[in-house]
């Protein structure tokens, strides 16, 4: 009976040794995740982009980064601070969603290719530049409203399956 | 000529809800594929999108995969009330999965459909779309949006 019952208390402890590996296992990976989250929501903004900068990243990405959180009952993190995001990326919610709201609006002009303004070393680069100069009233007028990207939804879905695959590797411990 | 498996889920997808709106009574709900001529059509009207699919490999040692496509529903609605009704009907019956059609096409045009499965449906996300501007100044198509993500399924192996 005895022994039995020291048996089970040792179970027990094994039990709980157990769980607390599980649980530091499982706090390592997902503080991983959240570091690999915001890189893998800029890589999907970067491949949508509809006008590529040259390698530089735009405000959207530079807004976007991971703000971990610990406590003793939860781990997490969250990516995309909506404050931060409103005041130096307001359109982010354009961007991810898609919008109208540009249509019938003049934009400054663009650069064609795709790429940044270009400074006075590109000058005769035969780069054209449509709608006139930014400031004189010109300006390329928007007809089509902007694509949703869905970066959000997007990641969502890449941290999903990432956890489906943390919570296989500890179930198979 | 047919379809391949992305246009036939999003074909598939989009007649199974006409299907049910009509059923159900809903009138004068578009379905629409293409996100850019919903803001040429009225409202209301839904988008359905395959967005990003992934391919898993189904076992070791094998080439085999399984797809699970990621479809995006926008849904573009006159008032709130009609966005939430909307949406929660979409969810009733979306979560159940619908048939999966093999699409054949002669000219540019469905000419047949054979149903070969099913979709299944593993995951719904159901998120109101905010732009954060005034509602008075936005288009009227953006001024009640809803977005549903599915994670989906067709429950097979890819050889």
């Amino acid at each position: 009976m005895y022994i039995a019952k020291l048996k089970t208390i040792h179970g027990f402890a094994k039990m709980r040794t157990y769980f607390k590996l599980l649980d530091t296992q499982a706090r390592t990976e997902t503080k991983a995740l959240g570091n690999q989250t915001p890189a893998k929501m800029k890589s999907i903004i970067r491949s949508n982009k509809v006008r590529p900068q040259e390698g530089q990243q735009s405000k959207l990405e530079n807004a976007i980064d991971v703000e971990h959180f610990e406590r003793v009952t939860e781990v997490g993190w969250g990516v995309g601070n909506i404050s931060r995001l409103n005041s130096e990326a307001p359109h982010w919610k354009a961007i991810n969603y898609g919008s109208s709201h540009m249509v019938g609006k003049n934009m400054p002009p663009l650069f064609t290719p795709g790429l940044t303004r270009p400074d006075s070393s590109k000058f005769r680069e035969g780069r054209v530049n449509y709608g006139g100069r930014k400031g004189t009233g010109g300006g390329v007028p928007v007809t089509k409203p902007i694509p949703p990207m869905n970066y959000i939804q997007k990641t969502i879905n890449f941290v999903n399956r990432q956890l489906n695959i943390i919570q296989t590797k500890l179930r198979r411990r | 000529m047919g379809y391949r498996i992305s246009r036939n889920m999003e074909a598939s997808l989009i007649d199974y809800i006409k299907d049910e709106l009509a059923s159900a009574s809903w009138n004068n709900v578009n379905v629409e594929k293409t996100f850019a001529k919903v803001y040429d059509i009225d409202l209301p009207t839904i988008c359905v999108r395959v967005g990003d699919t992934t391919h898993e490999q189904a076992e070791v040692g094998s080439n085999s995969t399984v797809r699970a496509p990621f479809i995006l529903i926008d849904i573009f609605a006159k008032d709130d009330g009609g966005r939430l009704d909307l949406k929660d009907f979409l969810v009733s019956i979306l979560k159940h999965g619908c048939p999966y059609y093999d699409y054949t096409v002669v000219n540019g045009s469905i000419q047949s459909k054979v149903q070969n499965g099913r979709i299944r449906v593993t995951n719904i996300d159901d998120t109101g779309v905010d732009l954060g501007v005034d509602k008075s100044n936005l288009d009227v198509h953006d001024r009640y949006r809803h977005l549903l993500t599915l994670t989906t399924s067709l429950g097979r192996m890819e050889t």
